[in-house]
């Protein structure tokens, strides 16, 4: 097991040596605020719709976005435990991102019940109620895009990137990422805002050097 | 006023005619009022039902948006909707969720019976729709077209839904929306009159029937151009107020129009009072109609009496001895008392003629019975000296003694003709003239008077000719002596004004039947004439044509009188016709009786004519 270990780390290094160093930036195309929504948004009889302003504040919103770039032929990495955290009625964490087979734990640290669920493909589960103190786990061994929410509090969601690519990232506070010895290839770079959604890319990775991508990720609302 | 007019019609219209204008013009003058009033009335309903509407609907509203936001906050649906997001989500996949989503439509549907139900992604495509007044199966293909806004949204099936949206959001932020909507009820905002639905100026739904719908948006179309603003339209024949509800906003292509008949409602509003007031108007009418009615009798009715009273006195041909004005004063007592006062001078100048006539007639009857008497006693010393003076000339007398002897004999003739004369004109002025009737022969009696007359004509060389007419019947009934007398005056005065030529007599019938004949005797001289403007007077007392001829031709000018007198006592006429210096023709026409044939004349020829010579003194 350890040997295994060692030579695919010893292969990484070979490949490193033959890659190319990718940076790049998530471009938001649209306001950097949180939106938000009133409670009561529209008269039944078609008065104004009448919307707050209080809640506004400001949020960066590549916390909620995470990039992987997909295509390499580089196992994935080692899986890792997790830690969602469930406090004032919110995930602590908007967007995890973690290898296959990763397994999360979700922690219970508010005073009052949760009901941790997600319908996703990749991995649908239900943890039932369970109070403060207490964790369930879960383990992820199908890369993809998987959604939790509470069932008892409609507004907390959070979404966890499993995947099986070596490159992943939540870009810094400018929005930016890079990964180092890419193989050169041609990969598709991938952005998963929560809730923007999917923003793919392709990108060609040169044998040597250094090369910027840019991948646009609209965040308001597009009407058609 | 026509002068036809009677004083009650008069008093009658005076009265009545301003009342009655004075009605219509406020009946107009009402009316008038009451369609402005009406009119701002209505509009004054409209707002306030359009206020309260609004004012409940927005109490509803936030309770609904509350109901729906909860809805909305389910977190299975937002999981689902989630799902979305997610890569690799492949076509079946997407089915799949769609089909989840709507089983959670209908599951909501549960508690809230929504027409129509949709979830919008978070960039407003229709993920999934339920349209629960359509069949199942159906629903996903006749979704309408959802607007951006809240309001009306039609299907491709024309079912117009009202909808509203609802932001499904994660923590205040929006991952889609749920629209849900009922069917659009026209009902609903139907306060009066018809309530229509346009968009882009066509009629979707209207209170009002489908048929008349068409004609309607023409005219609405045509005469309200702008349809945010009150606007007034003609439509079959009526006013119609046409108001735009504002408070409801349906969308921009979308108006709410409130349609109301003004006449209707003016009619509706008036139609209480106008019945009051048509019969305050008519009890009104009625008792202007009796007092005008009772003045103006209480005012004719004294003159009608005096009209009745003078009525009366005609009818009975005679003045009134006076007229009683009754219980009336002022004016028509006043009036009976002139007319009582002319009525007694006029009494009073009658009875004062009366007397006069009487008097005058008195007079004369006794001045003719004097005449009369005096003329028969004149006649017995006639005769006397007649007789005596013939038995002289019968004596032994030498020439000079029978000379004056045969003049006086002719003076006493000519004397005895004129108190003949006057014996008769007496006799017909006192009335005392009687004329028998008995079989005569016309004929010989006129034989008679020529064979009587023609020595006199035959001195001054004039030539007399009858000219008796076959036709005309001997035999006849009348007073023979009195025909005679007035053949003998008519001839005799034709050879008297006669100085050369000739004087005919003609007898002729004008008309014959079996019983009587009408015949005319005709005497035409060639003498000195009458003028015309004598004609009349000839047949006066005392008068001849010429004073002056009386003295030329003697005479006492009563032998046309007499002969006047005569024929009109026998019922015939005289006529004369006479040109100055030519001549005249006297005519004289009577009716006679047919006497018995004349196979039985011989015996009625037997009675001496010369029996009758004298005159009968009356």
């Amino acid at each position: 097991m350890f040997r295994v270990w060692l030579s695919t780390g010893l292969l990484l290094a070979i490949g490193s040596a033959s890659g190319a160093d990718v940076s790049g930036h998530a471009v938001v195309t649209k306001r950097l605020t949180k939106k938000t929504v009133a409670p009561v948004a529209y008269n039944l009889r078609g008065a104004d719709a009448r919307t707050s302003t209080e809640d506004s504040r400001a949020v960066n919103e590549f916390d909620r976005m995470v990039v992987v770039l997909e295509g390499g032929t580089l196992p994935p990495k080692p899986p890792v435990t997790a830690i969602l955290d469930q406090r004032g009625l919110k995930f602590d964490n908007d967007v995890l991102v973690v290898p296959v087979g990763s397994t999360v734990e979700f922690l219970n640290s508010d005073p009052i019940f949760h009901n941790v669920f997600s319908l996703s493909k990749a991995q649908s589960f239900d943890l039932g109620y369970y109070p403060r103190g207490e964790k369930r786990t879960v383990k992820f061994t199908k890369p993809g895009v998987v959604q939790v929410y509470c069932h008892i509090h409609a507004n907390m969601y959070a979404a966890i990137v499993v995947t099986a690519s070596p490159w992943f990232a939540k870009p810094v506070a400018d929005g930016s990422f890079s990964w180092d010895n890419v193989p050169p290839g041609h990969y598709r770079l991938m952005a998963w805002h929560k809730i923007a959604g999917m923003h793919v890319t392709e990108i060609t990775v040169p044998e040597t050097g250094k090369i910027d991508v840019n991948i646009r990720v609209p965040v308001d609302v597009e009407h058609p | 006023m026509k002068r036809s007019t009677s004083l009650t019609m008069r008093a009658f219209l005076f009265a009545f005619v301003p009342l009655c204008v004075v009605l219509a013009g406020s009946f107009v003058a009402l009316n008038a009022l009451a369609e402005r009033r009406i009119k701002q009335g209505l509009r004054d309903s409209l707002q306030k039902s359009e206020k309260l509407l609004a004012e409940t609907h927005e109490d509803y509203s936030r309770r609904i948006s509350q109901f729906l936001t909860v809805l909305a906050n389910d977190p299975g649906l937002k999981a689902a909707i989630g799902l979305l997001r997610e890569p690799s989500t492949s076509a079946d996949g997407a089915a799949t969720i769609r089909r989840t989503i709507e089983a959670q439509l209908r599951d909501m549907h549960g508690l809230a019976a929504f027409d129509f139900m949709a979830v919008m992604d978070w960039k407003d495509r229709t993920v999934a729709a339920v349209d629960f007044g359509r069949p199942v199966e159906a629903s996903a293909d006749v979704s309408p077209q959802m607007p951006a806004e809240p309001g009306l949204a039609v299907t491709p099936g024309g079912t117009i839904y009202e909808l509203t949206s609802t932001p499904i959001a994660i923590d205040g932020e929006q991952i889609g929306a749920l629209k849900l909507g009922n069917r659009f009820d026209l009902r609903r905002y139907h306060f009066d009159g018809e309530t229509v639905l346009l968009r882009d100026g066509h009629i979707v739904l209207a209170t009002a029937a489908a048929a008349a719908w068409h004609s309607l948006e023409a005219e609405l179309s045509n005469q309200c151009r702008d349809l945010n603003h009150e606007c007034e339209m003609q439509h079959s024949g009526e006013t119609w107020l046409v108001s735009p509800l504002h408070n409801v906003a349906l969308g921009t292509n979308y108006r709410l129009l409130v349609v109301r008949s003004l006449d209707q409602a003016v009619h509706e509003f008036t139609s209480g009072w106008v019945a009051i007031l048509i019969r305050v108007g008519a009890c009104g009418v009625l008792l202007a109609l009796l007092c005008t009615l009772a003045t103006s009798r209480s005012v004719s009715r004294p003159l009608r009496d005096l009209v009745a009273q003078l009525r009366r006195a005609e009818a009975a041909s005679q003045l009134p001895e006076s007229i009683d004005a009754g219980q009336a004063g002022g004016e028509i007592r006043l009036l009976a008392d002139v007319f009582n006062r002319v009525v007694a001078a006029e009494h009073r100048t009658r009875a004062e003629l009366e007397k006069a006539k009487v008097q005058a007639e008195a007079a004369n009857k006794a001045k003719s019975e004097f005449m009369a008497n005096m003329s028969h006693e004149l006649r017995t010393p006639m005769n006397g000296v007649m007789g005596l003076t013939e038995l002289l000339l019968d004596t032994q007398l030498d020439a000079e003694q029978r000379e004056y002897a045969a003049t006086v004999r002719e003076s006493a003739d000519a004397l005895l003709a004129i108190i003949n004369d006057l014996l008769d004109f007496s006799c017909l002025d006192a009335g005392r003239m009687s004329i028998t009737t008995a079989a005569f022969d016309l004929y010989s009696t006129i034989r008679e008077v020529v064979a009587l007359l023609t020595p006199q004509a035959s001195r001054k060389g004039l030539e007399v000719e009858l000219r008796y007419a076959g036709d005309v019947p001997s035999q006849l009934l009348g007073d023979a002596l009195r025909i005679r007398q007035i053949v003998t005056n008519l001839l005799g005065n034709a050879i008297k004004f006669t100085e050369t030529g000739r004087v005919d007599l003609s007898v002729t019938c004008e008309q014959r039947t079996e019983i009587d004949a009408i015949v005319q005797i005709a005497v035409t001289d060639t003498g000195i004439g009458i003028p015309a403007d004598k004609l009349d007077v000839i047949f006066e007392k005392f008068t001849q044509a010429d004073g002056s001829m009386t003295r030329r031709f003697g005479g006492t000018g009563l032998g046309l009188t007499i002969v006047k007198q005569l024929v009109e006592r026998m019922g015939g006429t005289v006529a004369v016709e006479s040109t100055l210096g030519a001549g005249s023709t006297f005519t004289v026409r009577l009716a006679l009786p047919i006497g018995p044939s004349s196979e039985s004349s011989a015996s009625l020829a037997a009675i001496p004519a010369h029996g009758y010579q004298e005159v009968k003194p009356c």
